[in-house]
């Protein structure tokens, strides 16, 4: 007769072989940077109370390790590692200190990025008044590093990383969990640091990170201090900007997306040396919960450090742009984007002037989709103004155009069509263009209203004289 | 069969009278002879035609306490006063009491929540309440409903109650407004379990201030969805702890034998049980239809489609408004183009018979229930898709295409039909299945029996663990936490060893310390809360581009998904061209032939633990099975032959279940004058019909319950023990074991009742075995001929006169042979 199982037995038998990936124990740290420098009067950071050694003996080693110090509050413990950025400290092909000036002279681009993607607010939040251009000293980019990636109250924000600009530098503060029951210490300690912030700063903050935080605030009950923040998420105007441009979205696969990673290679030059993988971070989190090595860690801290600074550098540069025009560019993508960006903040002579030198500088050269799109979006903008006859003309310049997409040639042709019809009144001109159509493959529904503007060009252009008001109704009959 | 226009019926003066004029001829013609107070003919075509006196209205007057714009609302509705279970209900809320309500359909159920729910909103608009309802479509039902409730309220001048549904329709943007503003939540189980429970912090204002939990059709949680409710009602109570609330619940459930008892078990809270309904209730008929016996000799009986066809034409052409339940959606499909076929010539006709069933889009659902409504749809060809409280109003006629499987299914079926004041008439027609005979041959064990007992076992391990993962990913367990009745601290301390869970806090200190998620998974996402375990198998139909085309259990995958098996979808053929056991993949393909197929399948089974009943008949416990399908057989369509065979070769499934199990003692099966073979038959042939009536008292489905053949203990490993649908083992010794094991890994509870059961489960048996119209065994009884032996039926009846009568230890002089069985079983005998 076989043995019955004991209870833990038979527990293993339900749970079997679901084992996490552990992190190798020797897993690297990176080497030890140089001890940065601390800010000019760096006091002011300087933190109080520093953890009694009875009861945070391992944490205080973890900080130590880390190159932060502890937090003691009655809630708990929080490991807080400062780094302070002088303005000659380089990220990528650049410096510090220029990427903040930059920011400083284009502050209110800032504002126009915001206001060209509104957060989304609940509906009985009132709007508070924000100001049109926000402080850069009051300016806070977060990022934070999480135990898993699917959300829900099983998730925590175990890293928090902060970074303002401290005069011509950038000051970062990061807040580590130095375990799972000291969360609500850790929030605590970040809602008191950034109290005095009056503008959040994020890259893909909108769906992810702040939401996320927000629900690790009010899981430990907190008040969730940053409601009322106005808020930039960089990602919306990086896609807008740089998701399109071949030369960005690099060649492989893992490379077409719009990530962080990618854009700091290619805007700032950034090549991170021994960056540990996204999916290994909360790996590394769990071995420091369970044997309390901080090494590991000071890799995640890193990455998360260096997430904060391309943030900033992406920002600066979107900034320069919104502020400087379409002349802040020599990339016909970005002026593409640029002029879209307009478009959603209603600057309609802007956002002609960049799709313009958009489609200027696809002439001739070998990026006829650039162009094709930039005049699309150019004639569309001139017809939306009433300007109809410089809007046939884009459109003209537009057919012209060798190698345009297909979709966007019928939609040019239909327009000059219309165009023809019914502004120029040159039935025969219009006649050309709809058996130009016909003559290439088109959808049910497109060839169907062809043949159908065919046949009643072809009544027009027997009738003499031309129809009045009435056929001109006629015209128009609803398909 | 043509439909006659009857004309030979006088006028009728109003609706109600013509109506029951034309029920009393469509009964007349169905059953002649006497239909009031008539005996029961169990060998007859009409076995049981049953009356049901009317019932009138018992009323109560508003409770005091009520909130005056409430009571306004519902007279402005109609209602002068309540039924006595709503005013109860809402007493009994009132004083702080958990309730579960029994009463008929359409008896004003939902009332009985609705009435304290929105009197608690009104005098405090913090109030929260989360309604549970097994499907989306009640709780939309259930939704527009309240609508009309609260903007009656509304116009009484209260603030707008919020009412919205959660469920995987609810659109992204929408959802947020939901949480922070829904005073009723109405949502299925498992979205609390996988969309809300995970989030709750996003739904922190409905658990601080939750007061309310109502589970609605609570018979729905049996077995595996019972057991995993549970859990998840653990967790919900785990998170309002958090969050300081206690709600209350409020349940409602079909008529079921222990419907306080399921909810107590479910919610972990005592509860009081209201089943005094002051609904009215109009007379009702009951008729069981047997089809008649076509071929005496291998005990097949007529179609019992054909026979509800013929049913319910008798119905529809008396222009009565009849729905139909069929036992699945293929039958649904055949049965709605039959009757549509059958009214062809009567103008009009034929569009206002519908079919309904799940996977009909909802705005053609929502188009058939409003023609029900109305009386624009005659008849309804219905899957059990209407058998919950979908509001279609009340028909004339009910009709059952075969026995609905439990008791209680069959009451909530039959109260489709029947208004408040008028005749009605249920009408279920037996199909061959040996539960339908059983139960169409002796019509008192349904009118007379309590209904079934609904079981469940939430601390099943593959349960339990699972909801254990997914409570730690919600909250972290606390060191002393406790979690149902297994030892909590043990699961967490073995997802430690998996790396699933840390323990934090110092060590060396006394605190107990906490256990944290600790794995970037989101453990709710892997748990299913429709079957025990998530693992399944997919079926990908390799003629049409690789493209999935349903999914089949674990458990189930081998025996239907073997190398060369049909597969079956909605009257679609397909063979399983190659499966990929490992990665639980089936590729099948189109075929047109006339044979499905069915696993020979081999399985032995190990008593583990022995719980009750050493050394006695009937025992139970903890046992192994290891299952292993060894061949398939190939059977012709509507014949029923055997075509051809083959063998196979698939790996071995094992688990760790709870089984019970009978042993024919060695006397008994010595005494037995029969050849070795015979004997064996017979004990085989007596497993085969046990299994049905196991499944009939258990309320549970035929594949919940597993069958296998052994030995006594003594004779361990000397023979093969083998079981399954068709391997007759070579020899049984002379000890035999029946097991009939819970097929879920771990069991869901079936075990312990059915040892308790034993001696009914024995003398039903009987009942079945000797009831049955074959001359040597059959499928309705002890198994087709041909493959049990030609003596089956007799030595299985033997064994069973011998185990309920001639086995009295020490009583054996005073027992002669003529004691009727039944009240040895009522004796309480120890076996």
């Amino acid at each position: 007769m076989v043995m019955r199982p004991s209870l833990a037995e038979r527990l293993r038998a339900v749970v079997g072989g679901a084992a996490v990936p552990r992190v190798d124990p020797n897993a690297a740290g990176l080497p030890p940077a140089s001890e940065p420098p601390l800010p000019p009067g760096g006091g002011r950071y300087t933190l109080a109370s520093v953890a009694a050694p009875s009861r945070g003996e391992r944490v205080r080693t973890a900080a130590h390790a880390l190159g932060g110090v502890v937090v003691e509050r009655a809630e708990g413990l929080c490991i807080v590692v400062d780094r302070y950025y002088p303005s000659d400290a380089c990220h990528g092909r650049h410096h510090v200190g220029d990427v903040v000036a930059t920011l400083r002279r284009s502050v209110e681009g800032l504002g126009m990025l915001r206001r060209a993607w509104p957060p989304a607010r609940p509906l009985s939040q009132a709007l508070t008044p924000i100001k049109a251009v926000p402080e850069l000293d009051g300016l806070c980019v977060l990022d934070l590093e999480t135990t898993g990636l699917a959300g829900g109250a099983g998730t925590q924000a175990f890293l928090v990383g902060c970074a303002r600009i401290d005069g011509d530098g950038v000051f970062v503060r990061q807040f580590l969990s130095p375990g799972f029951e000291h969360e609500r210490a850790q929030l605590a300690t970040l809602a008191e640091w950034m109290a005095d912030r009056s503008h959040l700063v994020t890259f893909n903050g909108r769906t992810f990170d702040l939401p996320l935080l927000e629900m690790r605030f009010s899981f430990n009950r907190l008040v969730w201090p940053w409601g009322h923040l106005p808020h930039l998420d960089a990602l919306h105007p990086a896609r807008r900007f740089w998701r399109d441009r071949p030369e960005v979205a690099g060649p492989g696969p893992d490379e077409s997306s719009c990530s962080l990673a990618v854009l700091e290679k290619h805007l700032s030059g950034v090549h991170r040396v021994g960056d540990v993988p996204g999916f290994e971070i909360p790996a590394r989190f769990f071995q420091f919960a369970r044997d309390g090595r901080a090494e590991p860690l000071e890799a995640v801290l890193e990455h998360n450090r260096l997430d904060l600074l391309s943030t900033l550098f992406v920002c600066a540069r979107a900034a320069t742009m919104v502020v400087y025009g379409p002349s802040a560019t020599d990339s016909g993508y970005e002026c593409l984007g640029l002029g879209r960006l307009y478009e959603r903040l209603a600057s309609q002579p802007e956002a002609e002037a960049c799709y313009a030198r958009a489609a200027g500088q696809g002439t001739g050269m070998s990026d006829p989709r650039l162009r094709g799109e930039s005049l699309r979006r150019l004639a569309l903008c001139q017809r939306r103004a009433g300007r109809v006859d410089a809007a046939a003309e884009t459109w003209r310049a537009l057919l012209a155009t060798r190698g345009v997409a297909a979709l966007v040639r019928r939609e040019a042709r239909e327009a000059l069509a219309i165009y023809h019809e019914h502004r120029a009144r040159d039935f025969g001109a219009a006649r050309t263009l709809v058996l130009d159509a016909l003559a290439e493959p088109l959808a049910d529904r497109h060839r169907l209203s062809a043949q159908r503007r065919l046949a009643r060009l072809d009544r027009k252009l027997n009738q003499v004289p031309p129809g009045g008001l009435i056929s001109q109704i006629e015209d128009e009959v609803p398909r | 069969m043509p439909a006659k226009p009857i004309s030979s019926l006088p006028a009728p003066s109003s609706t109600v009278e013509r109506k029951d004029l034309a029920l009393r001829g469509a009964l007349e013609h169905l059953a002649p002879g006497p239909w009031l107070e008539r005996a029961d003919t169990p060998d007859g075509v009409i076995t049981a035609v049953r009356r049901l006196a009317p019932v009138e209205a018992t009323f109560e007057p508003y409770p005091d306490g009520l909130d005056p714009r409430l009571q306004a609302a519902l007279v402005g509705r109609g209602l002068r006063q309540l039924y006595c279970h709503q005013a109860e209900a809402y007493q009994r809320v009132s004083a702080g009491e958990h309730i579960v309500v029994t009463t008929p359909t359409a008896s004003g159920k939902t009332l009985c929540y609705n009435l304290p729910v929105l009197d608690a909103i009104l005098k405090d608009p913090s109030s929260r309440a989360l309604y549970l309802f097994p499907t989306k479509a009640l709780a939309q039902d259930q939704m527009a409903e309240l609508h009309e409730l609260t903007a009656l309220i509304s116009a009484q001048g209260a603030d707008d109650i919020g009412v919205h549904t959660y469920d995987g329709d609810t659109p992204a943007d929408a959802r947020k407004t939901i949480r922070a503003r829904a005073h009723i939540a109405l949502t299925n189980p498992d979205m609390l379990h996988a969309g809300v429970l995970p989030h709750h912090p996003r739904w922190a204002k409905l658990f601080e201030n939750l007061k309310f939990v109502v589970v609605d059709e609570l018979h729905a949680y049996r077995g595996v969805f019972g057991s995993h409710l549970c859990n998840v009602l653990r967790r919900l109570q785990r998170i309002c702890r958090h969050y300081g609330s206690d709600p209350q619940f409020i349940c409602s459930s079909a008529t079921i034998a222990n419907p306080r008892e399921l909810a107590e078990r479910l919610a972990e809270r005592p509860f009081s049980h209201i089943s005094e309904s002051g609904a009215p209730r109009g007379e009702k008929f009951i008729v069981f239809v047997n089809p008649p016996v076509v071929n005496r000799e291998l005990g097949i009986r007529r179609s019992y489609l054909a026979e509800a066809r013929r049913v319910a034409g008798e119905f529809l052409r008396r222009n009565l408004q009849v729905i139909v339940f069929a036992q699945s959606r293929l039958a649904t499909e055949i049965l709605t183009t039959y009757l549509k076929q059958d009214f062809e010539t009567v103008p009009g006709m034929a569009e206002q018979i519908r079919g309904y069933r799940g996977g009909y889009l909802p705005l053609r659902r929502r188009e058939i229930e409003k023609g029900l409504r109305e009386g624009k749809v005659r008849g309804v060809v219905s899957t059990n898709a209407l058998e919950l409280g979908i509001d279609i109003g009340a028909l004339d006629v009910s009709i059952m295409a075969g026995y609905p499987g439990t008791i209680a299914a069959t009451w909530q079926r039959a109260g489709r039909a029947g208004r408040r004041s008028a005749r009605s008439a249920a009408v279920m027609v037996a199909s061959s299945a040996p539960i339908d005979q059983f139960v169409a041959r002796h019509p008192s064990y349904f009118f007379d029996a309590s209904p079934e007992h609904a079981l469940v076992n939430p601390d099943n391990l593959h349960i339990l663990v699972d909801h254990v993962k997914c409570a730690a990913f919600e909250l972290p367990f606390c060191g002393t936490d406790t979690f149902g009745t297994v030892d909590v601290q043990e699961v967490l301390m073995i997802l430690r060893e998996n790396g699933l869970v840390h323990r934090s806090g110092d060590p060396d200190s006394d605190e107990p310390g906490q256990w944290n998620w600790t794995s970037e998974s989101y453990p709710a996402d892997a748990v299913s809360l429709r079957s025990i375990t998530s693992d399944n198998f997919v079926i990908v139909d390799v003629g049409a581009g690789a493209k999935v085309i349903g999914e089949t259990d674990f458990t189930s995958g081998p025996t239907t998904l073997h190398p060369k098996a049909i597969y079956i979808v909605e009257g679609r053929l397909y063979q399983v061209e190659a499966l990929d056991y490992d990665n639980r993949k089936a590729f099948v393909r189109d075929v047109d032939c006339d044979y499905y197929t069915t696993a020979i399948s081999y399985s032995k089974v190990t008593v583990l633990d022995l719980a009750e009943g050493q050394g006695q008949v009937a025992a139970h416990g903890d046992v192994h099975v290891s299952s292993r399908v060894v061949g398939f057989k190939k059977i012709k369509f509507y014949t029923n032959e055997n075509v051809g065979s083959g063998e196979l070769d698939l790996p071995e499934q094992q688990m760790h279940t709870t089984a019970y199990w009978l042993s024919v003692p060695r006397d008994t099966m010595q005494a037995l004058p029969w050849s070795k073979d015979d004997k064996r038959d017979g004990v085989v042939g007596l497993g085969f019909a046990m299994k049905h009536v196991a499944t009939l008292l258990l309320m549970c489905d035929g594949r919940d319950v597993g069958l296998a053949f052994g030995q006594g203990d003594d004779a361990e490993g000397e023979t093969q023990p083998v079981g399954g649908r068709t391997a007759i083992p070579e020899s049984l010794g002379d000890e035999p074991r029946i097991y009939l094991y819970d097929a879920f890994p771990g069991g869901i509870g079936f075990s312990a009742p059915l040892h308790g059961m034993h001696a009914d489960l024995l003398d039903r048996t009987r009942e079945l075995i000797a009831g049955c119209d074959c001359d040597h065994g059959c499928p309705t009884c002890v198994g087709p001929i041909g493959e049990t032996g030609p003596r089956a039926k007799t030595v299985a009846l033997a064994l069973l006169q011998a185990l309920l009568v001639g086995q009295l230890p020490d009583r054996a002089g005073d027992v002669s042979a003529d004691l009727s069985a039944e009240a040895v079983a009522k004796a309480d005998v120890p076996f």
